[in-house]
């Protein structure tokens, strides 16, 4: 369940509201921050910068599942020179963190609440000779891990590797995926004269 | 000699009264907006309010004609930034011709005033260093510096200057990190702005035409 601050609670209970999306990456020379609007703000010691609405965000993914979630940030009206500053930054797989900021009618930002966190997967620069270039990064989550495939496996002898020798949490696995038996948990089954 | 951005807008040579037919400024929010089901309407907003601006020039001459294909072939499509000023609200509406006879301190008013006070809610600001009793009504335009920009601000509340100090509320509010102590530009406030889409150039067949072209605010 979502905890939000009383005041951004009363904000959006209220039915107008303003919101941005902040992005903060954790590159190799320290965290580093964007967001939509149109003064440098810092929180928790990384300052985000100023992108004046020029940031758009895709629809975030909420699975149920294991699949890899993406989210696509669009960052266009760009000075060319962003790709030789793209170029020249090691960017890939750099841990990053999808915030939505609540702003009360002041401007100020109430709440930054994380919406996603993974890895920059992709950044693919748009760009043209005379014109404003357009910056297209995909964020994967933290659940790529978990559906790929790796050599464990939900076997006896896989989990008395792990677990140790007395660990015997898969012993009936075998039995019970080749053949049909009821096995009888807790207590002896139907026992024969 | 090398240009320097934003450019102004070329400029008028008497007894030109000014270049345009029409212009128009006009806010644009970045919004999302839903009914409930209880029938109340939300609005998100997404991103900052910028002005977006509309130009039309009256019919130019030759000279006049190519002075600004020119000066919007230097702003090299959404490149370079101009000063986009509410051209038919230069000035305040109840100076429509200029601050001319009016003094502050005994010298003649040059059309900047000083940012005094900022409202908590910064929808309010009190301007001083004005001429005793100076107009500013509703509808009204000035522009302050905020970081490398110009930004520029509607007034929502007119007033009269007291001992030289007026408050008046604004649109857009005041950004956050914005102080005290700026100066404040009531002739020609500008913004700074791109070009959006391409210009529309019109031509007679006597070397005369006209030009319109659009704006959108550069916030940073």
């Amino acid at each position: 369940m979502l905890s939000l601050p009383s005041e951004v609670t009363t904000l959006i209970d209220s039915g107008r509201f303003s919101i941005r999306y902040a992005v903060r990456f954790d590159l190799d020379g320290g965290a580093q921050g964007v967001w939509n609007d149109a003064y440098a703000i810092t929180d928790d010691g990384v300052t985000y910068a100023p992108l004046a609405g020029n940031m758009s965000v895709d629809v975030v993914p909420g699975s149920g599942t294991l699949n890899s979630d993406k989210v696509i940030v669009t960052v266009s009206g760009l000075d060319p020179t962003v790709a030789g500053y793209v170029a020249g930054t090691d960017w890939h797989q750099r841990p990053c963190v999808l915030f939505l900021c609540f702003l009360d009618t002041d401007g100020t930002v109430l709440h930054m609440m994380p919406r996603f966190s993974g890895f920059l997967d992709a950044a693919e620069l748009s760009d043209r000779s005379g014109q404003a270039a357009t910056l297209r990064l995909t964020l994967e989550s933290n659940n790529r891990g978990l559906n790929r495939r790796q050599g464990r496996t939900r076997s006896d002898a896989d989990q008395r590797q792990i677990g140790g020798s007395d660990d015997g949490f898969f012993k009936n696995t075998a039995t019970a995926v080749t053949t049909s038996e009821t096995i009888y948990w807790g207590r002896k089954g139907p026992q024969s004269a | 000699m090398s240009l320097s951005f934003p450019r102004a807008f070329p400029s008028v040579s008497s007894p030109r009264s000014g270049w345009f037919d029409s212009a128009s400024f006009q806010p644009v929010f970045t919004q999302s907006q839903a009914l409930t089901g209880g029938g109340s309407p939300n609005a998100a907003e997404l991103a900052p309010q910028r002005w977006s601006a509309e130009y039309s020039t009256t019919m130019l001459n030759e000279a006049e004609l190519e002075t600004w294909d020119a000066w919007l072939a230097s702003l090299g499509g959404g490149l370079r930034t101009f000063k986009g000023v509410p051209s038919l609200r230069a000035y305040p509406r109840a100076y429509p011709t200029g601050f001319s006879g009016l003094t502050y301190s005994g010298s003649p008013f040059s059309g900047s005033g000083n940012l005094s006070a900022i409202a908590t809610p910064r929808d309010e600001v009190t301007i001083n260093q004005l001429p005793t009793g100076f107009v500013l009504n509703i509808g009204d335009f000035f522009s302050i510096p905020v970081g490398s920009r110009q930004q520029i601000h509607k007034l929502t509340t007119g007033g009269t200057a007291s001992g030289g100090s007026v408050t008046v509320g604004v649109t857009p509010t005041i950004r956050p990190g914005v102080s005290t102590g700026i100066a404040v530009l009531l002739a020609s406030p500008w913004c700074d702005m791109v070009l959006e889409g391409t210009p529309q150039v019109r031509t007679t067949n006597v070397r005369t035409g006209s030009i319109s072209f659009k704006g959108m605010q550069v916030l940073v």
